[in-house]
């Protein structure tokens, strides 16, 4: 197994560099000026493009650039904005754990309900909840999120306001003392469980919306797989040994079915990961999605490539992640 | 002594789209303690379906329709699911053919067997780990201790049907079903385990019903032979019976097309004493019938039968004893 591991990490590496040599390529090739971009755009004068263009080592050959990045984001220093010369890092901490927050919460409504889903449509196959499943599970998928998401608003917020319509707590209020920038720890760890219950209340609407394509994904693939397990040889020793049938499907078919399942919660995570811009949009969540958006509106590259080169560089982490969990869950690839 | 198992007129269909698959109808068998009783047919005979029908195994769409099936003097029909989840794995065990598949890939084998002690039996997780390497050692298994902690994948066949046996006999079951445990294994691995089976039935009492198509272990193994023909026990009789004076022209068509290859020594040469006649291999003509479409008023065996008289072809035979232990379902005097 630690074999496995030390392999998995040596993977990561190289198709982290990989990557960051393919985003730097792409980024050089976009068209437009940065230099005359970070100089003001068109009121900038030539001397001001060429003095920017020095600063920023854009007049240095592309490998030599290239070098001097890849420096900088050793040390975790992606430049500064374009727009406002903060720098990147600063507003990267900011916004990763608001989306990492909610898209865990995101993850774990559409395995709450997915899985068990699943499952029972599985056990009870061609059955009404099983139909039932499939159909929802269609929906779901095919449904745009902002318009799911607005709809939650109108309805929760606007006739029954019972849920907020956006943010990550009432603005009002001041967030718990900064930790780990996600809220329900910072909460947890400052034991204030007024707030907690506060944040809580706001992460319902938007993990509900982010989640549910996940949800219609998860059900239909733990449907799937527990659907073939069930149609194993050992599930007849397991029933032949005089287990009770929920005893079966529990310990046998779950546990089997649960690499397939495993590697599309993985997935999914690190798809919702980046994929959450729409949901932060609606819900006004300060998230990471939102402000890449942002950043490609106001060609803001610095930003732009510190968001690309994050977020693939934790995609390729989430996989690696998922890959060693297959290794360990399935014995036949952490023995040989 | 009381039979130990009592099978009377069972029927166990499945409801297809396709129609009503008659797989067992109407099939009567008694079973002796310490007796290894063979189930003989081709594919399609229902032999297998007789085995899972008599632990209630047999799930949607098939059902058992009616009959009964006393175990030690109890209905195993009338149990509830619960009580039926005592007798399975505890009293009564099954084990199957190919026994890698039926081995869960992600549970090391030890777990496995020991599982089944953990359900039946008080004891504790070590106890039941220590009770399955003793078990292991009883088959057989050399280092049965590291055995334990392998996965099936890591095993061959032979030592996953040696688990598979140990698991089924770990809580001493007074009945033993085989289903086909050989018919995966090459023939080296074939005879060991049967040399266990046999065994087992010696130091454990058990009684072994052993489904099989093979007339080879059949005639070493088995006391007491049942020929399964469409759902149906066509003939039963104590072992040599049926290889010597079978009466039933389904189980005289199944011993002579056994190809027979007789050698004799003349003067250190080994020479084939086979005659030409001899040579060509005897077939039983025509098709199992279509067990959906079975026509219950003429015998099953109607239409491929070599000895049929016209009131085969009219009615359903019954039962005849030829003698006490020896009977057909046939209309044939003899």
């Amino acid at each position: 197994m630690l074999v496995v591991i030390i392999r998995r990490i040596c993977y990561l590496l190289l198709v982290a560099i990989g990557m960051s040599l393919l985003i730097f390529i792409t980024s050089r090739m976009l068209p437009g000026d940065p230099a005359l971009i970070a100089a003001g755009g068109m009121d900038a004068t030539t001397e001001m493009v060429e003095h920017v263009r020095k600063e920023y080592g854009l007049d240095k050959p592309l490998i030599v650039q290239y070098i001097l990045y890849m420096k900088h984001i050793a040390v975790g220093d992606f430049g500064r904005s374009f727009i406002d010369r903060a720098p990147i890092i600063q507003k990267l901490k900011l916004f990763y754990p608001a989306t990492f927050e909610l898209t865990f919460f995101g993850v774990m409504f559409a395995c709450l309900i997915g899985i068990p889903l699943g499952i029972v449509s599985a056990v009870k196959n061609g059955g009404a909840i099983d139909n039932a499943c499939r159909v929802s599970s269609l929906f779901l998928v095919s449904m745009p999120i902002f318009w799911l998401g607005l709809i939650f608003i109108y309805v929760f917020y606007g006739v029954l306001q019972i849920l907020p319509s956006g943010g990550r707590i009432f603005s009002s209020v001041d967030l718990p003392a900064h930790v780990t920038g996600i809220l329900t720890i910072d909460c947890l760890l400052a034991v204030d469980f007024v707030k907690l219950k506060m944040v809580l209340i706001h992460l319902i609407m938007p993990s509900i919306v982010l989640g549910s394509i996940s949800l219609g994904i998860i059900a239909r693939m733990t449907r799937a797989s527990v659907l073939e397990i069930l149609t194993e040889n050992y599930i007849i020793t397991g029933r032949a040994k005089g287990l009770a049938e929920k005893a079966v499907i529990l310990k046998y078919a779950l546990r089997n079915a649960a690499i397939p399942i495993v590697t599309v919660i993985g997935l999914q995570f690190g798809i919702l990961m980046g994929g959450a811009v729409l949901t932060e949009t609606v819900f006004s969540w300060p998230g990471v999605g939102r402000y890449a958006i942002e950043a490609v509106d106001n060609k803001d590259y610095p930003a732009i490539m510190g968001f690309v080169i994050t977020y693939s560089f934790i995609y390729a982490v989430i996989n690696m992640i998922v890959d060693l969990a297959y290794a360990w869950l399935n014995p036949k690839i952490s023995i040989h | 002594m009381p039979p130990l198992l009592e099978v009377s007129n069972l029927h166990t269909y499945f409801f297809l789209r396709q129609g009503i698959v008659k797989a067992i109808s109407g099939v009567d068998i008694v079973i002796e303690p310490k007796k290894i009783v063979g189930i003989v047919g081709e594919s399609g005979s229902g032999k297998s379906t007789f085995g899972f029908s008599l632990i209630r195994l047999i799930r949607n769409p098939g059902r058992i329709v009616k009959g009964e099936i006393k175990f030690l003097g109890e209905n195993l029909l009338r149990k509830t699911e619960k009580e039926m989840e005592t007798i399975r794995g505890n009293k009564i065990s099954m084990i199957f053919q190919d026994p890698v598949t039926y081995l869960n890939p992600s549970c090391k084998v030890g777990y496995q067997i020991s599982e089944s002690i953990l359900l039946h039996k008080k004891a504790h997780r070590k106890e039941a780990l220590a009770q399955s390497i003793e078990m292991l050692r009883e088959m057989g298994i050399p280092s049965p201790s590291e055995r334990a902690m392998n996965y099936p994948h890591q095993l061959s066949g032979g030592m996953c049907q040696r688990v598979l046996i140990a698991t089924a006999l770990c809580c001493e079951p007074d009945l033993l079903i085989a289903d086909e445990p050989t018919t995966a294994l090459d023939v080296t691995i074939q005879a060991q385990i049967l040399a266990l089976i046999k065994k087992i039935r010696e130091l454990h009492r058990t009684s072994i019903i052993l489904i099989t198509h093979d007339l080879g272990i059949v005639a070493r193994m088995c006391d007491f032979v049942a020929i399964m023909y469409a759902g149906r026990i066509v003939e039963y009789a104590d072992v040599h019976t049926i290889f010597n004076n079978p009466k039933h022209p389904y189980t005289i068509g199944l011993l002579n097309s056994i190809p027979k290859i007789s050698f004799k020594q003349e003067g250190g040469e080994i020479s084939s004493n086979v005659s030409p006649k001899q040579r060509r291999l005897q077939t039983i003509s025509g098709q199992p019938p279509d067990l959906s479409k079975l026509d219950e008023s003429q015998c099953s065996f109607f239409p491929r039968c070599s000895q049929a008289v016209k009131e085969c072809g009219f009615n359903e035979p019954v039962v005849k004893h030829i003698s006490s232990e020896h009977w057909i379902r046939c209309f044939l005097e003899k």
